[in-house]
C-alpha cells in the first residue's frame, strides 16, 4: 500500500480513511487493510455473484440478484412480487437473495465489491447507503428514472435517495415512527381514544394512567429506548433541536438536550416513564399506557398485544418531527450496463402501484408510490383497519435523518449509547451529550473531505 | 465453597433454561412480567413455526456436511503436521512452528476478507469447497496434538523403526491410538466451532441453499417490527442441542484429553 491510497472499489481511488469508514460499516476493518497488498479492483465489469436460475427460466438473456434484508413473512411477499416479475415477461430473470440484517448485508456487499462479484441490486439501509455513496461506487441513477417514475413516489420518500438532486437510492421498505396506545388503558383511565398531541399532554395524562394496573403492577406512561436512536430522533426534532446540521452537531444543544433532560425527568421526577430492555415488550404486556415505534411494527403489535391497540400520528412539542427509515435499492457503478438495465426493470416492477400495495399491505412498510393507495385491496384494508392510514397521513411531514445520522459510520450505537447513560443511570443529558458530540465530530472528521466533494455544503 | 459452585453454575445454566422454557412457551408468556419460570403448557409449535419460516432442513443438512467433512480434514492435517513437527527432523521446524503458532493467535476477522477474495477467485463461493476449505488448517488442533505426542515415550517409537515400520504406519498404528484422548478432544473441539461458525458461512454464501444453521437463524429475525422470540428461541434450540448432546456424551474424553498425558501401557 503506497501512501494513504488504496486500490479502488470503481475505477477511483479511495483514501484509506474512507475505506475503513466504509469496512467499519461491518465487522471488515482489519480484512480490508490485509486486502490492501492486492490489486486494483476497479475497472467497471463487475462479475455478478452466485444465482442458480431454474430451468423454466435458462434461456433469458439477463439474470437479476437483488441482496435484501428481509426474511420472515416479508421475504415471503418480495419472493411472491420476484416471482410475479420473472412471470410478466421473457427476457429477465430475477432473484432475491436474502444476506442478514442491514448490518451483516452491509459487511457482506464489502466484501463482494472487494472480490468484484456484486448483486445488480443492493437494498441498503437509510443510513448504510451514503457510506457507498462516498466512496463512489453507486450508479447516478437520475437517467434512469423517467418524470412518471419520479412523480409516482410520495416527494419526500423520493427525495431521500437524491444527493445534489442525482438519485442514487431508491425507497421501498420505508417506515415512521407513530405513537401506538393501549385503548382499552386509555378508556379505564377516563383518557381520550387517541394519542396524547404533545409530550406534555402524555404528561398530564400520566396521573390518570399511573392509577391502573396490570398483572397486579401500576403501569407507566410511557417506555423509552436505548437500544436505537431513531425515536430520540423524532423527540429531538419535536423539542426543536437536531443532531446535526449539514455536518455540525448539534447533539449537545437546545431541543436535543431539553429533550433528553425532559425524558430523564419523566423516568426519574415524574415516575412515569422507563428505559426498555426490549423495546415494546412492556406495551405488548399491558404494562406501558403509549410508546414510539415503526409503522412496521403495526401486524407484530396486534398479534402479541391482548387489549384494543391504537395508533396515532406522533405528538409534537415546540413543533412536529417524524424521520423517516427502512430501506430502499442502489446499483453498482461497476456493473455491466446491460445488466443495470436489467436492475432497473426489476426496480421498476417492484415500485409499481400494485406490487408497492402489495408489499406495504403484506409488512406493514408505509405505500412509497402514491396510487398504491388507489388500489382496491389497499382501500378495502383501510377500510377495515384505519390505524393503517396514520403513516400515510404522517407522511407529509416526514423529513430525512439528520446529515450526522446518516453519514457518521456507527453514529447511532453513539447516540444510544449516551442514552443509556441519561435514562439508565440518571447523569444530566448536557455532560453525556457532549461527550457524544465528541464522538460524532471524531467519526464526521473521517468523511469530511469526501463529504465536502461529493455534497458540498448541500444539505 | 458448594455454595459459590452453585451461583457459578446457575449463572451459567439458567439462560440456557430460559432458552429451552422460552421455546416451548407462548410470545406472550416470554414476555410476561413477573417472569413465568415455568411454562404453563408445553407450546411446541414454535418448532414448527421455527421450521416454516425458514428451510432449516436444508441448514441441518449443510451443517452436517460442512461439520463433518470439516473436522475430517482438519483431523487428518492436524494429526500429520503434529506428528510431523514431533517426529521428523526437517529445515527451520522451528521457524514454522512459530509461525504456525502466529496463525494460532490471528483472530479470524483479520484474514476473512483475503480468504474471500482467494475463494472468490477460485469460484468457491457458495460452494462446499469455500464453506470447507479455508477452515480446514486447525493451527490449534495441531498444536495440542503436537504437545500431546511430545510426552509419548520415545522407546516405542525407536523399537517400532527397528522392526521396519515406516512413518505412516507408525503414525496410525501408534501415535493415533496413544493420542487417543486428545485426538477426541480435538475433534470435538472442532466440530462445536465448525457447527457454530457465524460469520464466515454467512459471507461465503449467498443463497438459501446453501446456508448453515447458525446463519439461518437470521432468517428468524425481522429486520423491523415485530420478533417471534418463541419461534426464534425454538431455533436457537435446533441449533445448539446437538452440541450440548455431543459435549454431554463426550465431556468426560475432553476432560482427559486437557489433563492430558495419558500413556497406554
Amino acid at each position: 500500500m503506497s501512501g494513504h491510497v488504496v486500490p479502488t472499489i470503481s475505477g477511483t481511488a479511495l483514501s484509506r480513511r474512507s475505506l475503513l469508514g466504509l469496512a467499519a460499516a461491518g465487522a471488515l476493518a482489519s480484512p480490508v487493510l490485509a486486502a490492501c497488498s492486492r490489486g486494483g479492483a476497479g475497472g467497471g465489469g463487475f462479475a455478478q455473484v452466485d444465482v442458480k436460475v431454474p430451468d423454466a427460466y435458462r434461456k433469458r438473456d439477463q439474470k437479476v440478484v437483488l441482496w435484501t434484508s428481509w426474511n420472515g413473512s416479508a421475504g415471503k411477499v418480495l419472493s411472491g412480487l420476484v416471482d410475479k416479475f420473472n412471470q410478466s415477461q421473457n427476457d429477465i430473470y430475477a432473484q432475491a437473495q436474502f444476506q442478514g440484517d442491514y448490518f451483516s448485508a452491509t459487511s457482506k456487499v464489502t466484501a463482494a465489491l472487494r472480490a468484484k462479484s456484486v448483486p445488480d441490486i443492493m437494498a441498503f439501509g437509510q443510513t448504510a447507503w451514503q457510506i457507498f455513496f462516498l466512496n463512489e461506487t453507486l450508479e447516478d441513477l437520475t437517467s434512469y428514472a423517467d418524470n412518471a417514475f419520479r412523480s409516482s413516489f410520495y416527494d419526500n420518500l423520493f427525495g431521500a435517495g437524491l444527493i445534489k438532486d442525482k438519485l442514487y437510492w431508491i425507497s421501498f421498505a420505508r417506515s415512521t415512527p407513530i405513537m401506538y396506545y393501549n385503548k382499552d388503558l386509555f378508556a379505564q383511565a377516563g383518557l381520550p381514544d387517541r394519542g396524547p398531541k404533545s409530550w406534555t399532554e402524555l404528561r398530564e395524562w400520566g396521573p390518570a394512567l399511573l392509577k391502573q394496573k396490570a398483572a397486579g403492577k401500576p403501569v407507566k406512561v410511557t417506555e423509552l429506548s436505548g437500544g436505537d436512536s431513531w425515536e430520540f430522533e423524532a423527540s429531538v426534532w419535536q423539542f426543536g433541536g437536531r443532531i446535526s446540521k449539514g455536518l455540525d452537531v448539534t447533539i449537545n444543544q437546545g431541543g436535543a438536550v431539553e429533550c433528553a433532560d425532559w425524558m430523564r425527568k419523566l423516568i426519574y421526577d415524574d415516575k412515569m416513564a422507563m428505559l426498555a430492555s426490549e423495546y415494546g415488550t412492556n406495551f405488548n404486556n399491558g404494562l406501558v399506557g403509549a410508546y414510539m415505534n415503526s409503522t412496521g411494527a403495526l401486524a407484530g403489535t396486534y398479534e402479541a398485544a391482548k387489549f384494543h391497540v391504537g395508533v396515532s400520528e406522533l405528538p409534537t412539542q415546540v413543533t412536529r418531527g417524524v424521520p423517516t427509515g427502512g430501506g430502499g435499492f442502489s446499483i453498482f457503478k461497476g456493473v455491466p450496463k446491460e445488466r443495470k438495465e436489467a436492475a432497473w426493470e426489476v426496480i421498476k416492477f417492484l415500485s409499481s402501484p400494485e406490487s408497492a400495495a402489495t408489499w406495504s399491505l403484506g409488512t406493514g412498510y408505509l405505500p412509497v408510490v402514491k396510487a398504491a393507495v388507489e388500489q382496491p385491496s389497499y382501500k378495502a384494508a383501510l377500510r377495515k383497519d384505519p390505524n393503517r392510514g396514520v403513516a400515510i397521513a404522517q407522511l407529509a411531514h416526514t423529513g430525512n435523518l439528520d446529515e450526522v445520522d446518516a453519514y457518521v459510520q456507527n453514529a447511532s450505537p453513539i447516540i444510544f449509547g449516551g442514552l443509556q447513560k441519561i435514562y439508565g443511570d440518571n447523569r444530566p443529558a448536557q455532560g453525556v451529550l457532549d461527550d457524544v458530540a465528541d464522538q460524532l465530530k471524531a467519526g464526521e472528521k473521517k468523511i469530511k473531505a469526501q463529504y465536502d466533494k461529493l455534497v458540498g455544503g448541500e444539505e | 465453597m458448594y455454595a459459590l459452585l452453585v451461583v457459578i453454575a446457575a449463572v451459567f445454566i439458567m439462560p440456557l433454561y430460559w432458552l429451552f422454557s422460552s421455546a416451548v412457551k407462548p410470545s406472550g408468556e416470554i414476555y410476561r412480567f413477573p417472569l413465568e419460570w415455568i411454562p404453563h403448557h408445553l407450546h411446541w409449535s414454535n418448532f414448527i413455526n421455527a421450521w416454516h419460516d425458514a428451510p432449516f432442513g436444508s441448514f441441518f443438512v449443510n451443517s452436517i456436511i460442512v461439520t463433518v467433512i470439516g473436522t475430517a480434514i482438519k483431523m487428518v492435517l492436524a494429526t500429520g503436521s503434529a506428528y510431523a513437527f514431533t517426529f521428523l527432523p526437517f529445515p527451520f521446524k522451528r521457524v514454522i512452528f512459530l509461525l504456525l503458532l502466529g496463525a494460532l493467535m490471528t483472530p479470524g476477522t483479520i484474514t476473512l476478507l483475503t480468504n474471500y477474495l482467494t475463494a472468490s477467485d477460485l469460484g468457491w463461493v457458495d460452494t462446499y469447497a469455500g464453506l470447507i476449505v479455508p477452515g480446514a488448517g486447525s493451527a490449534f488442533g495441531m498444536f495440542l496434538l503436537r504437545q500431546q505426542m511430545m510426552t509419548l515415550p520415545r522407546e516405542v517409537f525407536e523399537a517400532a523403526r527397528v522392526d521396519g515400520a515406516g512413518h505412516l504406519r507408525i503414525l496410525l498404528r501408534l501415535a493415533v491410538p496413544m493420542s487417543r484422548p486428545m485426538m477426541i478432544t480435538v475433534t470435538l473441539i472442532s466440530v462445536i466451532e465448525v457447527w457454530n461458525d457465524f460469520i464466515w458461512p454467512l459471507i461465503i454464501t449467498t443463497t438459501t441453499q446453501m446456508r448453515t444453521l447458525p446463519v439461518g437463524l437470521l432468517y428468524l429475525k425481522s429486520q423491523e417490527g415485530y420478533n417471534d422470540w418463541g419461534a426464534i428461541m425454538a431455533g436457537t434450540v435446533m441449533v445448539a442441542a446437538p452440541m450440548i448432546i455431543v459435549f454431554l456424551l463426550a465431556q468426560r474424553y475432553i476432560v482427559a484429553g486437557f489433563s492430558g498425558g495419558a500413556v497406554k501401557g
